[in-house]
């Protein structure tokens, strides 16, 4: 009967504490090493390096690689140089490589100094990629045969360098100058006769990613593609690394949230809501406030400009609100919209003329319903307006959310046509234009028809 | 590229010429997610033609990357034994895919034209709720029986490997079909003959019930770090599979889904270009709507404190700089909690932590603030007057205050309210922010003008 087992948090604790060896050991082959790390964030540095003493080492660097990121710094911290040899050997690269680059550079020296010579070439070279680039998500442990090997050969390469690999499902074949001529999946191996060549057997249209793709992009061709495994070769298609379609799980939940907090005019953070801390927290969002309050000007140079209207007509100011939120959700709703759609790859620039005549109908059809229910709203609950004035803040929506739809939709396609971040650039400047745009067409109306 | 509309003309050229080898090489060559891309516009009769003299196999993966309405064409004209032909190569996940796309009377004939084992599956998996695992799963899985040795796992690997979704992961079952275990193809590769697979399995095993919704699975396939996972029946019997593959569409479609609720929009099934009008207002309406009317509430504000505003007429210069940032500032807190319980299960536990964060962000964010605003208006709008300048700067920081607690609760409170904190906290947040904002506005105000 399978279970999804739980430890209990008291137990743990209790058995570190009293530093029973087996029993911990026990543990660790027991449950599952995410859930146990988990409950590692809680244990004070003497306690989690006690733990990584007594632990088998493969086991402890796993365990390394799913603690928080501070965690790991102040192991590393305290660890003496043979117990970080010892620690990198049990290491996939890409995972120390991930670990490095948030390092403080003294740390990263110390890591680097430890590491076999192959490996820190293999680390090094990942750490000269980009930030967010194919090459810096890749990992170099993958198997790689000849187009030459018979099958017998092959599957003997495979179990030499599949005990390291990351994945051993799909199989990359390469020529003497290590560019990437084929693939092959494992099965299509195990299943041939042995004598059979593996040239004979591989598939020769392979999809591959540049070292240089942004992370978007990969993430992008997984799924066009529906692959578990892509390989990553160079400018000169020298086979470099694969990257696996799990990372791409990892990279698709952290651009999503990327997203979510630029259209939330938040500057991406690193962490999650916990582990942010209130300085970082703070810096992430003050920039766009101010950058809005102060564009906000613009709003308090029209009003100052229709101040007159203001005292002598004082049923405009109490429909202020309403004016300027229903134009700023209109807006936000179109230009969302759009965002996701582009950063999908569903909208390109060449679909502006599209868009644009979209969001015109929508806001046609939209604005007239809201123009209707909102003279009735102004007639039930503020009776003592003059027809006029109702006419007038209802005209006021249906212009506004024709203008704000048509912002919305053209903003973010203006961003990427500038090469702008669509996300970051169009969704909090949108209710900041959309606002000003309102209180014109709202003054104008008004000093035009209702006598004073 | 640029020779693909080549392609597609020489690809129609070939069908009219009966050029079947040209044609079949041309499939051998090119990637199946291009070369469905390419037969998507064929005409209805050069379609037909094409799927009658491909390979089965290669017919049924184009399938599976067609565009739903090419499917459509396809299924309601091809004969029912070309049509069952092509049924028998499709995986189970994909064929599930294809029906779920289907109008009914196209199902019957699908079902119709099914042997009756196909049948019994496809009646199983229509039976299944919408988005539960069990819709999403394929039944084409590796089993072996826990009494095993790795010789006949390894038979039995390649009994079933070739149809199979992944090899990578292996489930364990007992004398049920209850399981027991997982073990990786790699650990079955690499170990001697004569070893028992119950001495190798892992019976730490993740796994989702067919009820499940499908975020259950995308869930702990990320939390776990793992690229499939099985799916049991209610008895504990193993039924079928969710590989990583699955998931990146389930994660995608959820994510759209959340970014258009905070944008007080109504998910919509498919692409912005792809869906008509009327269903994008009716997407995006009701929460216009709602909002517009709450807008009244701010209205009232205003219209109680009307004497306030003749005193002091520049009092309303202000209601949009103040609205605006206290709406942006409420969307920035609620989007990082929000974002915060979907990915890290955050709930009203951690109610304090996020009070005791929003507020410390709170008063630095508003001091910044304060300052920047006080010079901003004694500097651009010296009529205003300093004494002013220094009263908005002062309700600017008391408004961010309130905005932030309010975003960083409301979608705690909605949670605890057994609601979906994305599509009721994020749009009702600007609307009652505001209105609190004017609130403080004017009392402060009155404060202020008492005391000079």
């Amino acid at each position: 009967m399978p279970r999804r087992k739980k430890i209990n948090k008291k137990v743990f604790i209790a058995l570190i504490a009293a530093r029973k060896v087996s029993e911990i050991r026990a543990l660790f082959e027991f449950y599952n090493i995410i859930d146990l790390a988990t409950l590692c964030e809680d244990l004070n540095l003497e306690a989690l390096l006690m733990l990584f003493k007594v632990l088998r080492k493969d086991i402890g660097a796993e365990l390394f690689t799913y603690l928080s990121f501070n965690k790991q710094q102040e192991v590393i911290e305290a660890f003496s140089g043979p117990e970080i040899k010892r620690m990198l050997e049990n290491l996939y690269s890409d995972d120390i490589v991930e670990f490095i680059d948030e390092l403080p550079s003294n740390l990263a020296t110390k890591i680097l100094r430890h590491a076999s010579e192959d490996q820190r070439a293999d680390i090094n070279l990942l750490l000269s990629y980009p930030e967010d680039s194919a090459g810096s998500m890749m990992t170099v442990d993958f198997v790689e045969l000849k187009r030459t090997d018979s099958v017998k050969r092959a599957i003997n390469r495979v179990k030499q360098q599949g005990r390291v690999a990351e994945t051993i499902t799909n199989c990359y074949i390469v020529d003497e100058n290590r560019s990437l001529v084929g693939s092959i999946r494992l099965r299509d191996i195990l299943f041939a006769e042995e004598d059979e060549i593996i040239e004979d057997l591989m598939e020769t249209d392979v999809i591959a990613l540049l070292t240089s793709d942004d992370q978007e992009q990969v993430a992008n061709t997984f799924k066009k593609y529906d692959y578990n495994v892509l390989p990553v070769v160079n400018n000169e298609f020298k086979l470099m690394g694969v990257i696996t379609v799990d990372d791409v799980l990892d990279v698709m939940y952290e651009e999503t949230t990327e997203d979510m907090q630029k259209i939330a005019a938040i500057q991406p953070t690193d962490g999650s809501y916990k582990e942010t801390n209130i300085l970082e927290m703070t810096k992430s969002r003050i920039v766009w406030l101010v950058v809005l309050m102060v564009s906000a000007t613009f709003t308090g140079f029209i009003l100052q400009g229709y101040e007159e209207a203001l005292t002598y007509i004082p049923a405009l100011a109490i429909s202020l609100p309403m004016i300027m939120s229903t134009a700023g959700n209109a807006g936000s709703q179109a230009s969302i919209m759009v965002i996701r759609e582009i950063a999908l790859e569903e909208v390109k620039l060449t679909d502006l003329w599209k868009v644009m005549v979209k969001e015109l109908k929508i806001a046609l059809v939209i604005g007239l319903i809201l123009f209707v229910i909102n003279v009735l709203r102004l007639m039930i609950f503020n009776p003592e307006n003059s027809i006029q004035v109702d006419l007038v803040i209802s005209l006021t929506i249906f212009v506004t959310v024709l203008l704000a739809k048509a912002t919305g939709g053209l903003l973010p396609l203006l961003a990427l046509a500038i090469k702008q971040d669509p996300a970051a650039m169009a969704s909090p400047l949108i209710t900041t234009i959309v606002d000003a745009l309102a209180l014109l067409v709202y003054f104008n109306l008004a000093i035009r028809f209702i006598p004073i | 590229v640029s020779n693909l509309f080549d392609t597609y003309k020489d690809l129609v050229f070939s069908l009219e010429l009966k050029e079947y080898k040209k044609i079949r090489s041309f499939f051998d060559e090119t990637n199946i997610v291009d070369a469905a891309a390419l037969v998507d516009p064929l005409p209805t009769e050069a379609l037909l033609h094409l799927f009658k003299i491909i390979r089965k196999e290669l017919g049924a993966e184009l399938l599976t990357y067609l565009d739903p309405t090419t499917v459509e064409r396809l299924t309601s004209h091809l004969q029912p034994e070309t049509l069952h032909k092509l049924l028998e190569e499709l995986y189970s996940d994909d064929l599930n895919e294809i029906l779920s796309e289907l109008p009914d009377e196209l199902v019957m004939k699908v079902l119709n034209s099914a042997s009756p084992e196909l049948r019994s599956e496809i009646n199983q998996f229509l039976s299944y709720e919408p988005n539960s695992c069990g819709s999403i799963m394929s039944t084409d899985i590796i089993t072996l029986r826990h009494n095993y040795t790795v010789e006949q796992a390894m038979r039995a690997i390649q009994r079933q490997g070739r149809v199979a979704e992944t090899i990578n992961w292996c489930y364990v079952i007992d004398d049920k079909r209850r399981l027991i275990g997982v073990i990786e193809l790699k650990d079955v590769l690499f170990a001697a003959d004569d070893l028992s697979i119950r001495d190798l399995m892992d019976t730490d095993v993740q796994y989702v019930y067919t009820q499940d919704d499908q975020e259950e699975a995308a869930k702990l396939i990320s939390r776990y770090d793992i690229t499939a996972i099985p799916v049991i029946d209610r008895s504990h019997a193993i039924v079928g599979i969710i590989t990583v593959d699955d998931i990146l569409d389930v994660v995608e479609e959820e994510a759209t889904e959340d970014i258009h609720k905070m944008a007080a929009i109504t998910p919509l099934e498919d692409s912005y270009l792809k869906t008509d009008i009327k269903t994008i207002v009716k997407s995006r309406l009701p929460w216009l709507l709602i909002l517009m009317i709450s807008a009244t509430l701010t209205g009232s504000v205003i219209s109680s404190n009307r004497d306030l505003l003749v005193i002091l007429p520049s009092l309303a210069i202000f209601i949009p700089m103040l609205m605006d940032t206290a709406g942006n500032a409420g969307s920035q807190a609620a989007a990082m909690v929000i974002r915060g319980i979907i990915i890290d299960d955050m709930g009203l536990k951690d109610a304090l932590s996020i009070i005791y964060k929003e507020l410390s962000v709170s008063i630095l964010m508003g001091l910044i603030l304060f300052v920047i605003n006080t010079l901003r208006i004694g500097l651009f709008m010296p009529d205003v007057g300093w004494w002013i300048a220094f009263m908005v700067s002062f309700t600017v920081l008391i408004v961010i205050t309130l905005a932030n607690l309010v975003g960083g609760l409301l979608p705690l409170i909605a949670v605890w309210l057994k609601l979906d904190p994305a599509a009721m906290a994020a749009p009702l947040i600007t609307t009652l922010v505001d209105a609190l904002a004017l609130i403080a506005y004017f009392a402060i105000a009155t404060q202020f003008l008492r005391l000079i």
